[in-house]
Formats: structure tokens, sequence, C-alpha cells
């Protein structure tokens, strides 16, 4: 098991074109917690999403987790770097079940060669039995066993959320990015969640970053929060302190 | 009217094989390809070349057939897996059409349009059937290991594929590899059976041929390829009545149609055929049946 990872983002901006999505941002997530992301739309929270996971590269500025740059990484690297995301919008291997998907993101435990798999070596028969068991145990601890043999599409729109986290869960991450968990859902189903996001940071040792629009989510779960507006950080600190902040306030709300 | 029979069952072996590899690709990958008979030329025409000038024991040859089409799928593959989106696509198109319009225009080498001829006939029925169920097997093998389901995710979800540490294009580039290994296989075969070559027997007819095999098999289904193919490719055999033959790319138009309208995922979808799968089904049919006959029983009563 992989232990828990701090992000340090510094003087990162990111333009396109003519547009600064980020402008010179700079905070710190540490080891374990939960650190909350909030703005207003279009405040640059995915972008920065998309830089941490290498779909971007940053124009100016750079991103380290556990001190090692991640400028430069492509996704597939970022990933086996121990980093794991979900999507605004859903994104499981829709037409396989909900094990394969599990399964099939196991990818990073699988060091054994295109001939090992050929041959169904030693090694193969050992290291799938390995992923395999890492399959059950997470769906079990998730609550996804018994929907095992569902195809992922068909599912429900809460359990594909679960799905997918339970995906990223199984590639052993050390920093976990939720883009939106809770988009979509009712006050009842945003409750779930709240408690499913809490229950994970107990039984991983994983940190986690979420960005959401669900303040209710955001307050009762985040240990720390950072507040975006128009791409510049605008407000950091404990949930009680954002709360309070005028000048969160004032881009919600607008000012007197 | 046997040894008809098993030319028949022979070719379609032959052909069987190359569209394994489309599968891989076009199925399992989720890459359009549009001139994977132009990887079956590369193959055909390498083999042969190989034995002719080089004077290469046949197998021999054929490995050189399959890594010169392995090769010339490299450098497309290189070219175009990268970029987002038709490029590969033509790209395969360019490759089936150049590989025929060289193949004419070289006649020194090649013999041109009037075909190569003399090549030994070295394989038969059981050589093929053989070579045709280790792919088969080792195909089945792949797709349940790490770069098998590689493909798979990469077809289903390329940006969440990325995300759990997939290289996609390094996937794309290894099915695409496979597949043109398969049908560099199966020209080689084609050359040491038939014992000549003409360039339009890899015409882009038949490079729709093969993909159309593998959607109308189910897109995704090792099992639903092999079904279609063994139905789809002697098609032409059975026609064979008087003029019937002509009606056949009719026949494949209207199975199309009918598939896309009856069952857009192909003959088997992405769902594998298993014994154990069939006995599941018939045991709930069944079972359905009898309930609704006690339904039936309980009303009368």
């Amino acid at each position: 098991m992989s232990c828990a990872a701090s992000l340090s983002v510094e003087h990162l901006t990111k333009q396109f074109g003519g547009v600064v999505a980020l402008n010179d941002v700079t905070f710190e997530v540490k080891p374990g917690e939960i650190h909350g992301l909030i703005g207003p739309n279009g405040a640059g929270k995915t972008t920065l999403f998309n830089l941490i996971t290498g779909i971007y590269r940053p124009t100016e500025g750079d991103l380290k987790l556990n001190g090692q740059s991640l400028v430069g990484k492509e996704s597939h690297e970022a990933a086996n770097m121990g980093i794991a995301r979900t999507f605004q919008n859903i994104r499981l291997f829709g037409e396989l079940s909900v094990y394969q998907n599990l399964i099939t993101a196991c990818q990073k435990h699988l060091s054994y060669s295109l001939l090992d798999g050929f041959l169904r070596t030693a090694k193969y028969r050992q290291q799938e039995r390995e992923i395999a068991e890492l399959t059950e145990r997470t769906l079990k601890q998730i609550g996804l066993w018994d929907l095992r043999e569902q195809m992922a599409g068909n599912l429900p729109y809460g359990q594909q959320r679960r799905v997918e986290i339970a995906r990223a869960l199984v590639t052993d991450p050390q920093l976990l990015l939720l883009d939106e968990p809770a988009a979509g859902m009712n006050e009842e189903e945003t409750g779930k969640l709240s408690e499913f996001i809490r229950s994970i940071q107990e039984q991983y040792p994983v940190t986690i970053l979420i960005i959401d629009h669900h303040m209710d989510v955001i307050m009762s779960i985040c240990d720390r929060i950072t507040v975006f507006n128009f791409g510049s950080l605008l407000a950091e600190g404990t949930p009680e302190e954002i709360q309070t902040n005028e000048a969160v306030i004032e881009a919600y709300l607008g000012s007197e | 009217m046997l040894s008809y029979w098993t030319g028949v069952a022979t070719l379609t072996g032959i052909y069987l094989i190359a569209t394994l590899g489309v599968s891989i690709l076009v199925g399992f990958t989720g890459l359009f390809s549009l001139g994977h008979a132009g990887f079956m030329a590369i193959g055909a025409y390498g083999t042969a070349l190989a034995v002719k000038m080089l004077h290469l024991p046949f197998y021999a040859a054929i490995l050189v057939g399959i890594l010169a089409s392995m090769l010339a799928g490299a450098l497309i593959g290189k070219a175009t897996l990268r970029l987002k989106g038709d490029y590969f696509v033509i790209a395969t198109l360019a490759i089936g059409e150049c590989t025929k319009l060289l193949i004419e225009n070289i006649p020194s080498i090649t013999g041109g349009a009037r075909g190569l001829a003399d090549i030994p006939r070295k394989t038969n029925f059981f050589v093929v059937w053989t070579i045709l169920v280790i792919v088969v097997v080792l195909l089945h093998r792949f797709l349940n290991a790490k770069h098998g389901r590689g493909c798979v995710a990469v077809r289903e979800e390329e940006l969440a594929a990325k995300s759990i540490g997939i290289d996609t294009t390094r996937t794309k580039m290894l099915s695409l590899l496979i597949s043109c290994a398969l049908c560099g296989m199966a020209g080689g075969l084609l050359a040491g059976y038939m014992g000549y070559l003409y360039p339009i027997m890899f015409t882009m007819a038949k490079s729709n041929e093969l993909t159309m095999t593998v959607i109308l098999g189910g897109a995704g289904s090792l099992t639903g390829t092999i079904l279609a193919g063994l139905v789809l490719i002697p098609l032409p055999e059975y026609l064979r009545i008087e003029s019937a033959e002509e009606w056949r790319m009719v026949l494949y138009g209207v199975l199309v149609v009918i598939v896309v309208v009856f069952k857009p995922s192909g003959l088997m979808g992405n769902k594998e055929f298993t014994v154990s799968g069939l006995l599941r089904r018939l045991k709930k049919w069944f079972s359905k049946e009898k309930r609704n006959g006690e339904k039936g029983a309980g009303e009368r009563g």
C-alpha cells in the first residue's frame, strides 16, 4: 500500500491563446487531507485537474507530487505516479461489467510481459490472482459486490459515480481527484456521497482533492478549502474561515 | 468434389486468420480500418518473393511476409495513431490502395497485373486450420491479459484509459501490429496455397469484407467474428450456382442493413459464445416457459 501524497502548486499559469484560465496560482495540499476546490463556473478548477493529470501542459509554473515535478508527464505517467481521478461527466467503460471496469484499472499492478500473457506463465497466474483479490476486496468495501455483473453503462447515476471512484481506488492512488462527484444529485444522495468520501479517506491512505458546487458536501467533509475566481486564488482556509470570508461572499453573492 | 470443399475450407481458414486480426483492431480496440487487404498483399507478395528470389524455405518466407506487413503497419501507426480524428482510417485506406497500385506498376518484380505465378504450393487444409486454432487460443489469452484489456479500455473510453495508467498510443500500436501480423500471415498462407498471386485479390472490396465481417459478427467478440467468418467468407461458393455470385455484394448489403436495424451491436454483440453461457440461457428460457405454464394452469384452475 502506498501512502498519501502532498501536492504543491507553484505559480501555476495556463493560457489558452489570449484566455488566462489560471493565473499565477500557488497553494499546498497536505498529505492525507480532504482538500476542497470551489469557485464560480469558469474559475479554472477543472483546468487545474487537467494540468495535474497531464491532459494540458502548464504555460508557466510547476506542480509537484511529493516534491517530484509533474510538468511534462503524459496522462498515463501521472496515473502511474499515483494520481487517480474521476471526471465531471462520468467516463466509465460503459459496455463492460462493473467487475471488468475495475480489473481493467489494475493495469499498474501487472508487470508481466505480452509473452507471459500468451503462455500463461506462473508470473501471469500469480499477478492475475492478486488483482482478482484486490478487485473483490475493493468491490466489497465500497458495497458494489452485488452489482459486479451489471453493465456499468446501465447503472443509475449515483452508482456509476461509485464505480468510477472504485475504479480510481484500485489503481492504489496517493492522490485522488474528484471532479464534481455530487453533480446532478439530490440532497439525500449528496448526504450519502459525503459519508462515502469520508469513509474512503478512513479506509485508504489517500489525499483527496475535490471540486464541487454543493456547499453542504464541501463544508462537511473538507479539512481545508481553496477558492478560485477568474483563474486566480481568492481565499484559502478551513470551512469556517471560508464561510465568513468577505471576498468569497462577494464573489458568490455580489457586494452590497 | 471433396477436394473442392477442402479447398473452400482452406481458403475460409486463411481469410478467417486475417479477419481475426482485423477483429482485434476494429472490434476490440475500436480503430476502423479500410485497407487491411493491403497488409495481406504485403504479406503475400513478401512471402512469395522471399521464396522465389531469396530461395528461403516456405515457413521462413512467411516470417518475412509477416515482418514486412508489420513494418508497413508500424510506419502508418507511427504517423497517425497519436492524432485525434479520422487520420488513421484515411491512412489505412491509402495503404490498401497504394500497395495494390505499387504491385500493379512494378511488373519486373511483382509480375504486375498479370500476376506472380509458380510459387511453390506448401500449405494445405491441416496446416491452415492448425494455425487458425493456435491463433484463436493465443488471441483469447491476449484478451484476458493486461494488454488485451488495455485495448478494450481504449475502445470504451480513451481518456479514462489514460487516467488509469494505460499508454493509449502504445496500446493502439500493439493492436495494429497484431492485426498486421495476422493479415500478413494470412497473405503468406494464401500465396503458399494458391501458388499464384494477382493484385486484384487484394482490392478495397476485400478490405471492406474483412471489416464488415467483424462488425456483422459483433465488434468485441472473438466468437462472433469466427461465426460470421464461417458463414460469410465461403458465401460466394454457396452462391456459385449460375450467376448468383454477382448477388453476393447485394446479399452483403442486405445483411448489413438487417443487422444494423435489428441488432446494431452485431451477431454476438460484445459477448463471447460459451457452452456454459448457452446452457444458462436455455435454463432461463425453460424456467420462464415453466413459470408461464404454471401461471396459465393457475388461471384455469
